[in-house]
């Protein structure tokens, strides 16, 4: 009887090692939790937020293709491109001037890209914008393009205008990959490879024509976003490191060279196979405070003065920890601020 | 629902036809001790409530909840202690969708069976306990599963019936600290339709 006794102790004390252990959920929400604030699935998949005019938002979709999204009926219209390409718009290539939205497909390597383009309001009116470049990104929402040619040159251009050249960087990088903030303010970063086969970064900030070589404690990580507070003269990157670097003394207008300060607090970004992609960046573009969704789809705040972080999921209407934003487009003239989703479509984040 | 219900119903009504013309061979068991019954079920599951004691709302039912309907099965054994209590185990495995995700529940329990009527007809009344393991999306969580039922069973031959049964399953999610304001309680209630296999 003393041997059944001990035996059932023994059995009641390993379940409740297994249930703290196992049942501690400790990285993620509580599943419950998770469930009730789960948000809808809108069948039209990852949504790339490319323009908006007046309440009607255009986005690249990947289950659909060029959408408009009526932000009043809260309904999506899908744009035919079928009449002019038969191979799918590239996410990367669809972007808008403001007036006119920019698009088109993967192109094959050293060839040219053709970009369609339609007004805004005038969606039938689909055309042959310019077929002079090979395209590598656009920068949604901006009028950025980043182009290479036959000798591994690249520059950076505006789509609407591609003669319009803004800056170049020299052949012998690899990767680069275009970040825009605004139509004049964005980040190039490309590495080369040293003697060890290790990557070695290289940034460039520029500002229409003002480039400046930022320099951080470390040049083995890519940045995956970049905020300028241009009121009160702030930078702030985050590398795919998860370190915050920023510099409280910055001048966009300049275009001398910059070294940065890394923050004590990093940021938890998710996983991902491609940890080098870019990272929509959440702003009215009117403070120091700029969001990034990291780890576990939470919002985190990063003040661009002081490099702090703050998790401020629960400051949103919208259950943000339920949706991953994969695209941000500010309507300046409403300061409206939307998210383009993987599967939920778009929301209204403030 | 109305709709499960009625084939379930009428699911059952068909199968006690085709088993009907056996009935004047039934002899009806009354069990003992060391009386066996081995049950596979299945069925829909209707989310029924989260109780959020640090969250507003408090309650949230149906389809506030962001459940949708899903279904619970189970296989479970039981031997008899007396001639109307039945101990055991059973394993289930309980699915439900929620807006985009799926969630799924794998419980072991210990199962009391108190079969007060006997007979081609019984009327099993059953309180469960044991633990779950449950996934959602990248979450998992090791919890209590809790569920009372009742059922209705009918015997078409000796050993095998069907059996008719709904109650309520609830598994608290308890956090404590950061994220003790998540602690939630979840109901959820099946509807199941077993087939079950008895030796005296």
């Amino acid at each position: 009887m003393k041997h059944i006794k001990r035996e059932s102790y023994i059995t009641l004390f390993l379940f409740g090692i297994i249930l703290l252990t196992v049942g501690c959920n400790l990285d993620y929400d509580g599943i419950f939790y998770q469930v009730s604030i789960s948000e809808e699935t809108v069948e039209v998949g990852q949504v790339y937020l490319a323009g908006i005019d007046s309440t009607t938002l255009f986005a690249y979709t990947t289950d659909v293709g060029m959408q408009s999204y009526d932000t009043v009926s809260e309904e999506w219209t899908e744009i035919d491109t079928s009449d002019h390409i038969s191979s799918n718009i590239l996410p990367s290539l669809v972007s808008s001037d403001g007036t006119n939205i920019y698009f088109s497909t993967r192109s094959d390597e050293g060839e040219n890209n053709k970009i369609y383009t339609f007004p805004m309001n005038d969606t039938d009116n689909i055309s042959v914008h310019n077929s002079d470049y090979d395209v590598i990104t656009f920068a949604a929402p901006f009028d950025l393009m980043l182009t290479k040619d036959s000798s591994d040159n690249y520059y950076v251009r505006r789509i609407s205008n591609p003669a319009t050249l803004l800056t170049t960087i020299p052949s012998g990088y690899e990767a680069v990959k275009l970040m825009a903030q605004s139509d004049d303010i964005f980040l190039l970063n490309a590495y080369t490879m040293d003697d060890d086969d290790e990557k070695e970064y290289d940034y460039f900030l520029c500002n229409g024509l003002n480039k400046s070589t930022l320099t951080l404690d470390s040049d083995e990580y890519s940045i995956r976003a970049f905020y300028v507070d241009e009121t009160n003269d702030n930078i702030a990157v985050i590398t795919s490191d998860e370190t915050v670097y920023y510099d409280n003394d910055f001048d966009i207008d300049s275009d001398t060279d910059f070294t940065f300060v890394e923050s004590d607090d990093t940021v938890s970004l998710e996983t991902t196979t491609v940890e080098d992609s870019a990272l929509p960046v959440i702003t009215d573009y009117s403070s120091a405070l700029f969001y990034i969704q990291g780890d576990n789809d939470y919002i985190y705040s990063i003040d661009s003065s002081t490099g702090e972080v703050e998790d401020v999921t629960d400051d949103y209407t919208v259950s943000v920890s339920s949706i991953t934003i994969i695209s941000y487009l500010y309507d300046d003239s409403t300061s409206t601020a939307y998210i383009g989703t993987i599967e939920n479509g778009v929301y209204e984040l403030y | 629902m109305k709709r499960v219900l009625s084939i379930l119903l009428i699911t059952m009504m068909a199968l006690t036809c085709i088993g009907a013309e056996d009935t004047s061979d039934i002899s009806i068991p009354n069990y003992s001790m060391g009386s066996q019954i081995f049950t596979f079920r299945f069925g829909p599951e209707v989310p029924t409530f989260m109780y959020r004691p640090s969250l507003s709302p408090t309650w949230l039912t149906f389809s506030d909840t962001h459940f949708k309907v899903g279904g619970y099965g189970s296989l479970s054994y039981q031997g008899f202690l007396s001639s109307h209590l039945a101990i055991g185990g059973e394993l289930g495995y309980l699915f439900d969708y929620d807006q985009s995700e799926l969630f799924t529940s794998v419980p072991l329990l210990a199962k009391l069976t108190y079969i007060p009527f006997q007979g081609t007809f019984e009327l099993p009344l059953s309180i469960s306990m044991g633990f779950a393991y449950n996934s959602y999306d990248e979450s998992s969580y090791l919890s209590l599963f809790t569920s009372a039922e009742v059922g209705l069973s009918y015997f078409f031959t000796e050993s095998w019936g069907f059996t008719l049964s709904g109650g309520l399953q609830v598994i608290p999610e308890i956090y404590f600290d950061d994220k003790a304001d998540q602690t939630t309680y979840t109901g959820f209630m099946p509807i199941t339709l077993a087939i079950s296999y008895r030796t005296n």
